[in-house]
């Protein structure tokens, strides 16, 4: 599911995958399947995460940032929801 | 979520500001809003917005509203606020604080222990000034159409995935309130 639909864009996230080879793969699901007219996919990434290598790996190149913030306990990671699984077991 | 309703004076315009619930019919401020800055949040759909995970609070002026914060729980005691947006020509107004004055208020009855949110570069000193510490850089990417058709197994994940999928998280095992 894209939680930020624009026209031609779509934003997506969270991702979470165990190789490269399937973040491809739920990738193009995403243009193929889901978002067919979209021309471009944004996502978002913590800057010290090793998905940021992942996704430049992909293609992905950087738009813009923010600065995350927390208050009380400090964050330990970035916790959101998915709505696309691959299989580890297919790859 | 309980019903909670204040006034607080604003002193430097008069106004009399009132924080209270959103409500359905606040969705078309919703959809002005995000007319106005593009966000696409009004995408998301009422049912993901009004979910009962939410807290959301309007500021209205004369009971016309003037702003708006978004928070949401993640499991037990992780919280996070967005979409704080306060209309141009009501801002420095100490409206943009009180909304998320009350938000982090609502957060920490609700039990939530660290309260996050992504701040645009230009007010993350409004964000300290209320004592939220820098993390790291949250990077957007973006990319353009990639050809092809998936290799291997993907599909659109159900409910039936929820499970796993909080397994597969660990960290967070309350997953049961998402919206599709």
């Amino acid at each position: 599911m894209g939680f930020r639909d624009h026209s031609d864009s779509v934003q997506i996230g969270p991702w979470i995958s165990t190789s490269p080879q399937m973040a491809g793969n739920m990738l193009k699901y995403y243009f193929h399947h889901l978002h067919p007219a979209k021309k471009t996919i944004k996502v978002g990434a913590l800057e010290k995460g090793i998905t940021v290598e992942c996704l430049k790996t992909l293609g992905f190149e950087e738009v813009a940032f923010s600065f995350r913030m927390y208050w009380g306990v400090p964050l330990q990671t970035s916790i959101d929801f998915f709505t696309c699984i691959g299989d580890p077991a297919k790859g | 979520m309980n019903h909670v309703e204040h006034k607080t004076s604003d002193i430097e315009l008069g106004h009399e500001l009132n924080i209270r619930e959103l409500r359905q019919d606040d969705w078309a401020f919703i959809r002005s809003c995000d007319e106005i800055l593009n966000w696409g949040f009004s995408n998301d759909g009422e049912q993901f917005l009004f979910s009962t995970r939410h807290s959301a609070f309007i500021a209205e002026i004369h009971q016309n509203p003037v702003g708006m914060v978004f928070g949401y729980r993640w499991g037990r005691n992780v919280g996070w606020i967005g979409l704080l947006v306060v209309n141009q020509e009501f801002r420095c107004q100490g409206i943009g604080r009180t909304l998320l004055s009350k938000q982090v208020q609502e957060l920490r009855q609700a039990g939530c222990v660290t309260i996050g949110l992504d701040s645009v570069p230009e007010i993350r000193q409004f964000y300290a000034s209320e004592g939220f510490v820098r993390d790291q850089k949250s990077l957007r990417l973006a990319i353009c159409r990639v050809e092809g058709t998936p290799q291997g197994y993907v599909k659109t994940a159900t409910k039936d995935d929820l499970p796993e999928i909080s397994y597969s998280i660990n960290r967070q095992p309350d997953l049961t309130g998402l919206s599709y």
